[in-house]
């Protein structure tokens, strides 16, 4: 199509004024055919093929029956996987930790309120900064323990362990966003007429959104970490709670299963909110670039 | 209907530490600014002026003196007293004409009479049909013209400027420079607004100024307050202009040379 609207422009052109932009649309090379271009996308895959055609060798010749049943060869597991997706129950777990995480991310967000009272006002920084650089350092996971004992083992227990996962990374996130606001900015406003409120508001929280949302990003993948591994001891649902399940029947396929699925999933919601920022804030975009 | 007078002011950074002693950033700074004169504060970087126009616009206290506008002091900003900055400061979030519209909303301008106003600005900097556009799009002169639309809306008393056109290249620098004559020309000098500008030019404070204070270094005192009044739209190739530039810059050498020697 576009071959065939470059051509008669080219011959055209010659000695006029348009030669010259038609010589500026020549110097692009001619698209290459569909198959070539698909096979480009594909290369990428490359060593993922070789390392599953290594994988299903050495599981099927190498290993004998008794081994295998620890590394079963990649078309097992992904028998186990159509097993899992067609009775539903794989899905029923990812919906479950979906939903931790979703619920402990909502709450989370009250570090994005929070985390700009620290920035801006230095009384506030002042008496939660202790508490907060205390708290930091202890990782999620350790929480555990006495987490089951405060709410017992189900729901709440997850949640509150994916959602100290999430809120620490948007709330210094947060912080260093408000900190890092161009003095100039909040100056322009002012000689603009801006009260305090429109400029914490219309000029400081929209400077830190960038910031925020990369907070947003790394807590939702430490949430979604400490998620596994809270429903590994404190779940009767989950992907955690399936990859343990299996092990306990010795079902290494399921195993696989679901550590692929938490790993997907979590590149996508990672991709999801670099997707969302790219498209809502065009500018910041523009400013690290 | 605005005048700005200077008195007495004095500016001291204190130190950090022992071995960091307080600067005197500026010593007994005394000058008046008439009702829609054009005023540029000249001297070399880290005389003061920036200071003394962060002062002005109420950003910093100064140590010791008076700034009075209109006969009141001044004291918290506000938009009687708008700032075009060197770095322009757009909020990069925002369109041009968002931009321009923020101290309009600020001021509670109704929406009706915004549109009106974002249109007059934009056109007297030659930025019709860029409404839509983000401040990332722009180049940099085109983002400091959308500054100075910015802050001639709210329609201030007096018009700051910090080195506005530094940030610019040579060419754009030129074209802008010149672009503010041509504006400062075309207005009715009655509806001109009181303005200061910041710089370290002496072709851009001669070429748009009716009032010129030049500064010496550290300590930042009135060397010369120097009134201009060249017709415009002025030529730099005009020998009045080219007389003016010799006796400020020698004015500028001695004070280097002095220092040199003390």
């Amino acid at each position: 199509m576009s071959n065939n609207g470059a051509t008669p422009l080219r011959v055209a052109g010659s000695g006029s004024l348009h030669a010259v932009q038609a010589a500026g649309a020549a110097i692009l090379p001619p698209p290459r055919p569909l198959a070539w271009r698909l096979l480009v996308k594909l290369r990428a895959l490359g060593v993922i093929a070789v390392a599953l055609l290594a994988w299903q060798l050495v599981s099927m010749q190498v290993l004998d029956a008794t081994t295998r049943t620890l590394l079963p060869p990649p078309t097992a597991v992904f028998a186990a996987f159509w097993e899992l997706l067609s009775s539903g129950e794989l899905l029923r777990h990812l919906r479950d930790s979906l939903k931790r995480e979703l619920i402990a991310f909502l709450w989370a967000s009250l570090s994005i309120p929070l985390g700009v009272a620290m920035g801006w006002w230095r009384a506030v920084n002042e008496q939660l900064d202790p508490i907060i650089e205390m708290l930091r350092p202890v990782p999620p996971l350790a929480w555990i323990p006495l987490s089951i004992l405060w709410f017992g083992i189900g729901d709440t227990q997850n949640q509150f362990i994916i959602f100290l996962g999430i809120f620490f990374p948007i709330l210094l996130n947060t912080i260093s966003g408000v900190r890092g606001v161009d003095p100039n900015l909040v100056r322009a406003a002012r000689c603009l007429g801006a009260s305090e409120w429109a400029i914490l508001w219309r000029v400081v929280v929209r400077a830190a959104l960038p910031s925020i949302v990369t907070g947003i990003r790394v807590g939702l993948g430490v949430g979604w970490m400490a998620l596994v591994a809270a429903e590994l001891v404190g779940a009767s649902s989950g992907l955690g709670f399936l990859i343990n399940d299996a092990r306990t029947i010795l079902r290494t396929d399921y195993i696989i299963v679901g550590m692929a699925t938490i790993g997907v999933v979590g590149l996508a919601i990672d991709r999801t909110i670099r997707e969302i920022m790219k498209r809502a804030l065009p500018w910041s975009r523009a400013l690290q670039g | 209907m605005s005048t700005v007078s200077i008195c007495n002011v004095s500016k001291v950074y204190p130190g950090h530490g022992s071995k960091d002693a307080p600067v005197l950033a500026l010593d007994d700074v005394s000058f008046d600014i008439r009702d829609h004169e054009f005023c540029s504060i000249l001297g070399h970087s880290g005389c003061g002026k920036t200071t003394l126009l962060t002062m002005l616009a109420g950003f910093e206290s100064m140590t010791g003196g008076r700034i009075l506008v209109d006969g009141k002091p001044v004291g918290r900003p506000s938009w009687t007293r708008s700032v075009v900055f060197q770095d322009y400061a757009l909020f990069p979030w925002l369109t041009v004409e968002q931009n321009v519209s923020f101290g309009l909303e600020m001021k509670r301008v109704p929406p009706a009479e915004r549109g009106e106003i974002i249109r007059r600005q934009l056109a007297l900097v030659g930025l019709t049909g860029f409404e839509g556009r983000y401040p990332h799009q722009l180049s940099g002169g085109m983002k400091q013209r959308v500054s100075i639309a910015r802050a001639l809306a709210v329609d201030p008393k007096v018009l700051l400027m910090d080195e506005p056109f530094a940030a610019l290249d040579a060419q754009n620098r030129a074209l802008m420079q010149e672009e503010m004559g041509r504006i400062l020309a075309a207005a009715d000098p009655s509806a001109r607004k009181t303005m200061v500008l910041v710089t370290h030019s002496i072709e851009e404070a001669i070429l748009l100024s009716d009032r010129i204070i030049v500064l010496t270094n550290r300590p930042g005192r009135v060397r010369e307050n120097i009134t201009v009044d060249l017709p415009r739209p002025r030529n730099e190739d005009d020998p009045r202009f080219s007389a003016l530039r010799r006796h400020i810059r020698d004015l500028i050498h001695e004070d280097t040379r002095h220092r040199a020697a003390a």
